[in-house]
């Protein structure tokens, strides 16, 4: 009786949740997700108890996301969600449950499962100095796990690498990952397993973020005091992650401390940060705000004000002011309704600026007096912001809703008057002139997600989402207006692409299943739709990925996962520039597709040390490269002419030794790797059609990354890179070109031969930071000082090879006789960043 | 009077400001790459009713200081014409020159072995002129009137800025790619004193208007910019009877009476509708964009169409067609 309640229960929750997330969907996936829920619940006994709760920081009361839970009894485990929630369903008995968190104390709970049970557990945090010991360890990228081509960073260990500037940055850490690679110095660009820089999806609390640079990729819009949480997946995606080709990064923000007003000052050479945290009216709502801004304007007014006044005299006289900053607010509020019930409300608000103004007086003569003045505004960011509500439906089945709006523009203003005004005979004559670009993308998002442990063996999760695209392709604006001798002459011209509009539809559904003590699998479907100027493309994605498990400490995984992607990214292929625009696929622009296999083998060493060797193998099509000669700097009209269409494949061998807990932390990782592209669609072809290096094509990259905390007063940190160079192209050979016979004009010149794209190799890459903390307790906080030092020995790494010629003195017997040169023809190259030192200052409270 | 430029005084300090932040190192490097060998460059044109005339050298490795192409001539060069035909070219002044004259239609193949090289080949086939219908003045708009010379403060002479919108008809040959290359040459022609003065014009194409359908738009045609010369090809208006638009600007100087300065006797525009061959289209299409991109960090790299075996460079063929438009003043 008990089990048939059971199932009408289900079913009831089944068609729930059909009638409002899924009304309009598939009828074919609602048959599929209905049968795989009723075949699961057939499998259900009244032997088996669920037992959820939420895992916090006893200290703060922000959640804990996969946090591990693990029965020694059954051998079984789970993790807790992004929310903190765990649920996991076991025989009914003895229970020895384990608890682990990195950072944190272990907490045991030993009892009788005898009814569905709800415990909630506040980690206390570790004994600094010591090392933690934990057993039956379970992370979701780790050994038990099936997941694969994942890392998890924490936080913390991702603020001790030492940056540019003293920054901490999420993405720079990542680059130092095995299978990632950065793209040109300094950059946030991430080329994830030979894929391109667009094919990465940054997800900010479950939406993504579409633009995550600032001043032009040297800093990434995550300001690490905000973040929680941040897991890499390069390959074997989970079923719920889909729309891009090679990587997702799901960032999580902290939620705030429940207990106590907490805060963070620091202070750097470029940027100040300011982070608070803390309970609103009670225990029940937090909020947590962080804000970051850069003050190279405010450094930079005394030089402009000075070069303005260097100019004055002669009748001239002006004013100058410029400048460009960046800055970043994140804020979040959480209120707990019940146990049952919580509610988030996230925001992130981004910009980078540039703006300058001038003006200028000069006069000529006493009968004549000119005047100019001008003014240019260009500005890029984003809003990011969400509302979620948490519901547990019961201790088996977690729900979360989601209503989000993102949204990236770029704008741009140039404008100025430049006037003369004449005594006799009197005359005014001016000239306006004003040119405007704008673009962008925005989304607007519904989606539901369920979390469902229906059984030990089990551990289900799906979901449903919709997003509302408006693509702004970029509209410029002229007008000029002259006025001269009495007639005014105006034009007004714009030209651009009207936006683009399109509904992008997904489902999910993947399992986690236990067969026996040494195999699990994770089975999973991805299926989206995506419908753009009445074409409409879909996509069924499988996932399915397997761990064998040898003994607790060693497994053996494999994978296979197929993406799709319906949006590409306008962009130079060397920089990132806000003028990088995103556009939907169209008629003639396909979506692209992928397909990953990868395998690998994983070792716990004594729960410190996470080893792994991971092979992959990824096909890639309808990828779009542009074509010879095009470049998107300002115009993105006509944008599906400048791109060809091709495929891609890469494929390498990652290792990775991670060790995430303790005195010393840190993960040593080197990864061999080739990526190649082919473009011989006929009328499409790039390098002849012949297959030629992807642009990041980097044979060996090895990292190093390790951090030491002596005592409480002292940490010390340090970095170490080196990897082949990337791929340029460059004309070795130059040969004569002459006129075409019969024009008018004859002419030679020295026209330049590339053999192939890519042909180039750049010197190799390699670069050592460190970083040092001195903390001191203070009444009320802790101040610490933080010196690093980016490229400690000051290598010159290439950012730019190019050819050139220099003029060298002809030694001449003659005394007297002028100087004769002659030239040479060498090969430059151009380094950023040399030795670059910084210092941060900073109170915790 | 000088005048200040927007662009510059904002573009200027902002550049200094990134030059801070962005502390950069330029220094002089060993190259590890492949030395690649110097190739053999051809560089010929087939033309009705000219010579053959091939010029081969050698390329040069990017890092030679060299300021010149070795010409290559101790080559052996053959061209056979619609695999009958067969002359061997003769060197003359540093080019190698035959006695044969292409026509229209004829294919023609060049082989040519240097020492110590493999042998290098390729083929063209000389294309039919182009269908010129007509050409004609479609309208003329007067866009402005300035002083051109002012002498003592007073206004010496005037200059008015016309465009002009022209219309090339042509019917392209149905059923095969046809490519083109269009040019405008303005005359001046001043008898009196036997001299004319006459340079290319920058223009650029409007569009194919098709004439056999009401007039309707078929579409843009090659580039929007101002160029010399337009390559384009009839993806468009294959097959089509079409009138191709372009603007040209004109300016008319009037000079106050008594001035000693003279004025032309005869305006007129040289239009050349240049039928290509589809390696001479691709050749020069690269050709111009490589142009254009040497020293854009922010655009994509162009690689140079070559249809030489074993080489490099372009053995092409046009064909001329011209049509004179005369002006009245």
């Amino acid at each position: 009786m008990y089990l048939f309640l059971h199932i009408l229960f289900l079913i009831k929750c089944t068609f729930c949740f059909f009638d409002y997330t899924l009304n309009n969907y598939n009828y074919l996936m609602k048959k599929i997700i209905l049968m795989l829920m009723l075949v699961l619940s057939t499998g259900l006994s009244a032997q088996f108890y669920t037992i959820s709760g939420y895992l916090t920081d006893g200290k703060s009361g922000e959640s804990l996301i996969n946090a591990s839970v693990f029965d020694h009894r059954s051998r079984k485990g789970t993790v807790s969600n992004e929310y903190g929630f765990f649920s996991i369903t076991l025989p009914a008995g003895e229970t020895q449950l384990q608890f682990t968190y990195v950072g944190f104390q272990t907490e045991q709970r030993n009892f009788t499962l005898r009814k569905d049970t709800v415990i909630n557990i506040r980690f206390q945090e570790s004994i600094t100095l010591q090392e933690i010991t934990v057993t039956g360890h379970q992370k979701i990228t780790g050994v038990q796990s099936t997941q694969m081509s994942a890392v998890e960073v924490p936080i913390a260990q991702i603020k001790t690498v030492p940056t540019l500037f003293g920054e901490a940055d999420l993405i720079k850490a990542l680059q130092l990952l095995p299978g990632v690679q950065a793209g040109s110095e300094g950059s946030t660009g991430m080329y994830v397993r030979g894929g391109g820089p667009d094919e990465n999806l940054f997800l900010l609390d479950g939406i993504p973020v579409y633009n995550i640079n600032h001043m032009a990729g040297f800093f990434s819009v995550f300001n690490p005091d905000a973040v929680k949480n941040v897991t890499l997946y390069k390959g074997n995606f989970p079923a719920r992650f889909g729309g891009r080709l090679s990587s997702v990064i799901d960032v999580r923000m902290n939620d705030g401390n429940n207990k106590e007003i907490r805060g963070n000052l620091s202070v750097g050479i470029i940027s100040s940060k300011l982070n608070i945290e803390g309970p609103l009216f009670s225990e029940k709502t937090t909020f947590n705000v962080s804000a970051r801004r850069t003050y190279f304007d405010i450094l930079a007014q005394p030089i402009l004000a000075a070069v303005a006044k260097a100019e004055q005299g002669d009748g001239y006289d002006g004013s100058l002011s410029a400048g460009y900053y960046f800055y970043d607010l994140n804020g979040k509020i959480s209120h707990k309704f019940s146990d049952t019930d919580r509610l988030y409300l996230s925001l992130y608000m981004g910009d980078d600026a540039i703006y300058a103004k001038f003006r200028s007086r000069y006069r000529e003569t006493d009968q004549l007096k000119s005047t100019e003045h001008g003014k240019l505004d260009w500005d890029w960011g984003n809003i990011v912001t969400s509302a979620r509500w948490n519901h547990v439906i019961n201790n088996r089945l977690f729900m979360n809703s989601t209503l989000a709006y993102t949204r990236y523009r770029f704008n741009l203003y140039v404008g100025s008057r430049s006037e003369e005004i004449r005594k006799n005979p009197p005359s005014n004559t001016y000239t306006d002139y004003m040119v405007g670009y704008k673009s962008g993308i925005e989304d607007y998002t519904a989606k539901v997600d369920f979390d469902y442990a229906p059984h030990p063996d089990h551990d289900v999760k799906f979901g449903a989402n919709y997003t509302y695209h408006t693509f702004r392709p970029g509209v410029s604006v002229a007008r000029n207006e002259i006025k001269y001798n009495n007639e005014i002459i105006k034009t007004d011209t714009m030209i651009g692409d009207k936006n683009v509009f399109s509904h992008e539809t997904m489902a999910y559904a993947e399992d986690n299943i236990s067969l026996g003590y040494a195999l699990k699998l994770n089975v999973g479907l991805h299926y989206s739709v995506f419908n753009v100027q009445r074409e409409t493309y879909h996509s069924l994605q499988p996932r399915i990925s397997m761990r064998w498990l040898l003994n607790d400490r060693l497994s053996v995984k494999a994978g296979y996962a197929a993406m799709s992607q319906y949006v590409h990214l306008l962009s130079n292929s060397s920089v990132s520039l806000p003028t990088d625009l995103w556009v939907p696929v169209t008629k003639r622009i396909e979506p692209m597709r992928s397909h990953q296999y990868s395998a690998g083998i994983f070792y716990n060493f004594r729960d410190l040390i996470d080893f792994s060797v991971e092979g992959y193998y990824k096909s890639m099509h309808n990828l779009i490269e542009y074509r010879d000669g095009a470049s998107f700097l300002g115009s993105t009209t006509g944008w599906e002419d400048k791109v060809a269409m091709g495929d891609g494949w890469a494929y390498g061998l990652e290792v990775l030794a991670q060790k995430s807990f303790g005195k010393t932390t840190g993960w040593i990782g080197y990864t061999w790797a080739k990526a190649e592209r082919k473009f011989d669609r006929p009328g499409q072809e790039i390098n002849y059609g012949r297959v030629f290096p992807a642009k990041y094509d980097r044979r060996h990259d090895f990292s190093l990354v390790l951090s030491h905390k002596f005592s409480d007063r002292f940490d010390l940190s340090g970095t170490w890179v080196i990897s082949s160079g990337n791929t340029g192209t460059l004309a070795l050979q130059q040969f004569e070109g002459t006129s075409v016979p019969g024009d008018d004009y004859t002419w030679q010149s020295d026209l330049n031969h590339i053999s192939s794209r890519n042909n180039y190799r750049f010197n190799p890459y390699h670069r050592m930071d460190i970083g040092m903390n001195f903390h001191k307790q203070k009444t009320n906080g802790v101040r610490t000082w933080n010196i690093s030092i980016y490229n400690l020995y000051n290598n010159n790494n290439p950012f730019m090879v190019y050819p050139s010629e220099t003029w060298e003195p002809v030694p001449s017997t003659n005394p007297g006789q002028y100087t004769e040169y002659t030239s040479r023809k060498v090969f430059k190259q151009i380094s950023i960043f040399p030795i670059m030192p910084s210092l941060t200052y900073s109170y915790k409270w | 009077m000088v005048k200040r430029n927007t662009m510059k005084n904002i573009i200027f300090p902002l550049l200094a400001l990134a030059m801070l932040v962005l502390a950069s190192c330029e220094k002089e490097i060993e190259f590890n790459g492949e030395i690649t060998k110097p190739l053999v460059t051809v560089n010929s044109y087939l033309i009705p009713d000219s010579t053959v005339r091939v010029i081969v050298s050698k390329s040069r490795f990017f890092l030679d200081s060299k300021n010149y192409f070795e010409r290559i001539e101790n080559a052996t060069m053959n061209i056979v014409v619609n695999d009958g035909y067969t002359e061997t070219l003769k060197l003359s002044a540093g080019t190698y020159v035959g006695n044969y004259k292409p026509q229209p239609g004829d294919s023609v193949a060049l082989l040519i072995k240097v020492p110590g090289e493999d042998e290098v080949r390729s083929s063209a086939v000389v294309p039919m002129p182009s269908n010129i219908i007509s050409i004609d003045t479609l309208s003329r708009k007067e866009i402005e009137r300035y002083p051109a010379e002012m002498y003592n403060d007073s206004v010496i002479s005037w200059m008015t800025h016309y465009e002009l919108e022209m219309g090339l008809r042509i019917k392209d040959p149905a059923q095969q790619k046809n490519f083109y290359r269009l040019s405008i040459l303005f005359n001046e022609e001043y008898t009196n004193f036997d001299f004319s003065n006459r340079y290319y014009l920058y223009f650029n194409l409007q569009g194919v208007t098709n004439e056999t359908s009401g007039g309707s738009l078929l579409g843009l045609i090659g580039e929007e910019n101002q160029k010399a010369f337009h390559l384009f090809s009839d993806d468009v208006f294959d097959g089509k009877d079409v009138i191709i638009r372009f603007k040209v600007n004109e300016y008319k100087m009037e000079r106050k009476p008594g001035s000693e300065d003279p004025t032309p006797s005869q305006i007129s525009y040289i239009i050349n509708l240049q039928s290509l061959n589809r390696a001479t289209y691709l050749y020069l299409k690269s050709k111009d964009a490589s142009g254009d991109v040497v020293s854009d960090f922010f655009t994509e790299p162009v690689q140079i169409y070559t249809n030489i075996s074993n080489g490099i460079g372009i053995f092409g063929a046009i064909t001329n067609n011209t049509k004179t438009l005369y002006m009245n003043r």
